[in-house]
């Protein structure tokens, strides 16, 4: 459904893609899940056909984004990630307008739109300007315009930032529903819990890049069973990553003068080890976290950053 | 391109600006308020409908002279005109400076030529920045003229006796002059009859072209100039909508649909030809009742103006897309407008213009549209100087969406 092959991006000298490639089949949600930066909009941006790629390509059911932009476009679906609405316009009207913009018309349009809008739980707020509407409902008509043509292949942009609790279940369920209706997914986000919970399949970005992607069981396991520790406080490097490299089973991911992670296997049980081999090179602790395998320990593991919103 | 959608974002777009009810009062309100501002400044007060002012020279001082100028000025200022009159010199002077309708020259020996039957020339010169009271003098000169010879057809002896009294006796002349003279007048007018059956005065109405431009009002002059610095001002408003849809994100949305960008470009430069059209018929609707313009060359008017508007906007629209804020694109519009009303007859109309900054003037659209315009309004239009016209608008037209829609595609979103 969506091919994209060695996509590169880059603004001047800046690369903000360096190489990505992935795909998206049809009822299926596929994450590209990274830090602020990574390079998502901007992969978001050449697959919708916005920005010619430097280099690389993107096709859609087939059509080449580049070359044959108009009928690749027929068939995408984008949920952008700031709100993309006239404030001027009622839902109602604003719903039209994207459905007319992709050939709907009559009471064909008129049907459908009111059917997205009772979707996003909207229906009876379908003809106020939207001026007056709270970030939540704003982000859920954004969500609307986006589908209101019943798109082939949906494209989000972390489409739950600043939303309260409940609007963001409700979107991640409508995100489902398309998935379920057959529809491809590509989804964007810097919240792990989100990935874990609607992505068939993930992509980990960092620096335009593709660190890690599978499902989320075979990135689990690209982890092991281990836990990763974090240890803040004050350490001599390399005397510290010395100590640390004595131990059995453990292996030191990221090391400095105020910091030191550790990937191990059963971290609760052998925390007084650890503590006792730091405290024997003079290391002083101030804090300590450990974490069960998860998509984030894994972020961890593989850019030695944590992941920030 | 398809039309449809074009209409439904043109539709999409007036309801958006209908909503913005400040701006759209603004808008509206401009014309008016430039247009009574200047109509203050120069006196020539809209909807007050002025009576003919007539200039008279009185060359001939005869009996017959001095009754036609009682006659045009009887009533007093409640009556048909305002009469003054004045010597030769003054009358060319005050006519050339746009002070009068129009300026009757009596000639010497008229008194004469009317009791005598001779014919007679009576010239007329008329302020071509009005129409219908110059027209009404011409008018009730004819009825006169007429009025006159079948008098003189009826009355000829009584006439004759009138022309003794003329011929310097005063007083009663005797019998036996005023017999003869009315035997004498009688085998004359006798003779010429068969030539006499069109009137035998001619009025002759001479359109001055006078080198001072006020000469034609100097509201008139302006009026144009003064719809089209509304209508850029509009244009410079609307354009900004584009930042508008920047900010707003909708922008972007709408180059991720398949449509082209034309079709939004387009559809905005319709719903502003649609507010302009509303601007220009209340403007030009203002305009003919104050300065007397035909009704029936608004309609080409309020057209030919909403047009241009819509040039000048896509031209907004076109130039906007290079700035790099909103903040910039209203700096550059600004930068822009300016010399475009002072070259383009909004400031100063044309004719006070020197020779050069008119020849500059008219390479501006805004400029060569209020020129044309004025054409139309003046009833003097061709169909050759008005279709170059508009190709050249409709040229300056495509290249500014070419353009424009080049950079939303390319650059305007990251900028
Ligand atoms: N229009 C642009 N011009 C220059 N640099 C940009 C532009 N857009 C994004 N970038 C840079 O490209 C990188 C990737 O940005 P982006 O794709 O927005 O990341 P993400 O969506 O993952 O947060 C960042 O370093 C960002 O600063
Ligand atoms: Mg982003």
């Amino acid at each position: 459904m969506l091919q994209v092959r060695r996509l590169v991006k880059k603004y001047g000298d800046l690369v903000a893609v360096a190489g990505v490639s992935f795909q998206v089949e049809a009822g299926r949600i596929y994450g590209l899940l990274g830090p602020n930066g990574a390079g998502k909009s901007t992969t978001i941006g050449c697959v919708s056909g916005l920005m010619p790629p430097t280099s690389g390509s993107v096709a859609i059911l087939g059509h080449d984004v580049v070359s044959q932009g108009t009928s690749a476009k027929k068939e995408l679906g984008i949920v952008p990630q700031e709100i993309a609405l006239y404030e001027d316009l009622s839902a109602r009207e604003n719903l039209g307008y994207w459905a007319a913009a992709y050939g709907l018309r009559g009471s064909k349009l008129r049907e459908r739109v009111g059917e997205v809008l009772g979707l996003v739980g909207l229906l009876d707020r379908g003809d106020e300007p939207i001026g007056r509407f709270s970030g939540g409902m704003k982000r859920r008509l954004n969500f609307a315009c986006g589908i209101v043509h019943r798109p082939k292949l949906l494209l989000l942009d972390e489409p739950t930032v600043g939303v309260d609790p409940q609007s963001r279940f409700r979107l991640l369920e409508l995100v489902q529903e398309q998935a379920r209706q057959g529809v491809g997914v590509l989804y964007t986000t810097h919240y792990m819990e989100e990935a874990e919970r609607v992505c068939h399949e993930l992509g980990i970005i960092d620096r335009g890049k593709i660190i890690a992607a599978g499902t989320l069981d075979e990135l689990r396991a690209m982890l092991g069973e281990r836990d990763l520790l974090r240890l803040s406080g004050r350490f001599q490097a390399e005397t510290a990553a010395e100590a640390i490299r004595g131990l059995e089973d453990t292996e030191l991911v990221q090391c400095s003068d105020e910091l030191l992670t550790i990937a191990l296997k059963d971290g609760s049980q052998r925390l007084p080890l650890i503590f006792a081999s730091l405290d024997a090179v003079g290391a002083k602790i101030r804090e300590t976290t450990l974490k069960r395998p998860s998509l984030e320990s894994l972020f961890i593991k593989l850019t030695g950053e944590e992941l920030r919103e | 391109m398809s039309i449809r959608f074009v209409l439904v974002t043109a539709q999409k777009d007036l309801r958006r600006l209908g909503r913005d009810l400040r701006a759209l009062a603004i808008w509206m309100g401009i014309p008016l308020l430039i247009g009574t501002l200047f109509s203050l400044a120069f006196g020539n007060g809209a909807g007050v409908r002025p009576k003919p002012h007539l200039l008279i020279v009185d060359q001939d001082q005869s009996f017959v002279s001095q009754a036609l100028v009682g006659f045009l000025g009887s009533g007093g200022p409640e009556g048909f005109a305002l009469v003054d009159k004045v010597s030769f010199e003054e009358g060319n002077r005050r006519i050339a400076e746009g002070d009068g309708s129009a300026l009757l020259i009596l000639p010497k020996g008229l008194g004469l030529a009317v009791l005598e039957g001779s014919p007679a020339t009576l010239h007329l010169t008329t302020n071509p920045a009005q129409r219908i009271l110059p027209a009404m003098i011409q008018e009730s000169l004819e009825i006169l003229c007429e009025m006159v010879f079948y008098l003189r057809r009826l009355a000829g002896d009584t006439l004759s006796k009138v022309a003794g009294w003329m011929s310097g006796e005063g007083g009663m002349a005797d019998d036996a002059a005023v017999a003869a003279l009315a035997v004498e007048v009688k085998r004359f007018t006798e003779g010429l009859k068969p030539y006499l059956d069109p009137p035998m005065m001619s009025v002759q109405t001479e359109v001055e072209t006078v080198e001072n431009p006020l000469a034609k009002g100097a509201g008139y002059l302006m009026a144009p100039g003064i719809l089209f610095m509304s209508l850029l001002f509009m244009a410079q408003g609307l354009a900004a909508d584009l930042w508008t849809e920047r900010e707003e994100g909708t922008l972007w949305r709408f180059l991720t649909t398949p449509r082209r960008v034309g079709n939004l470009v387009l559809g905005k430069t319709l719903a502003g030809f649609v507010l302009m059209a509303g601007v220009s018929v209340v403007a030009l609707l203002l305009g003919a009742a104050a300065f007397e313009i035909e009704v029936a060359r608004l309609p080409l008017a309020a057209l030919w103006a909403s047009f241009s508007g819509a040039v000048l906007l896509l031209l907004f629209q076109a130039l906007f897309l290079f700035a790099s804020s909103r903040k910039g694109a209203s700096l550059l519009g600004t930068a822009v407008v300016f010399p475009l009303l002072m070259l383009g007859g909004s400031f100063f109309p044309f004719e006070a213009m020197p020779d050069w900054m008119v020849a500059a003037g008219r390479w501006t659209p805004n400029g060569l549209a209020v020129s044309e315009l004025k054409a139309i309004l003046d009833g003097r239009w061709e169909m050759m100087g008005l279709g170059s016209s508009f190709l050249i608008l409709s040229g300056v037209a495509t290249v500014a969406v070419m353009v424009g829609s080049w950079r939303m595609r390319r650059g305007f979103l990251s900028t």
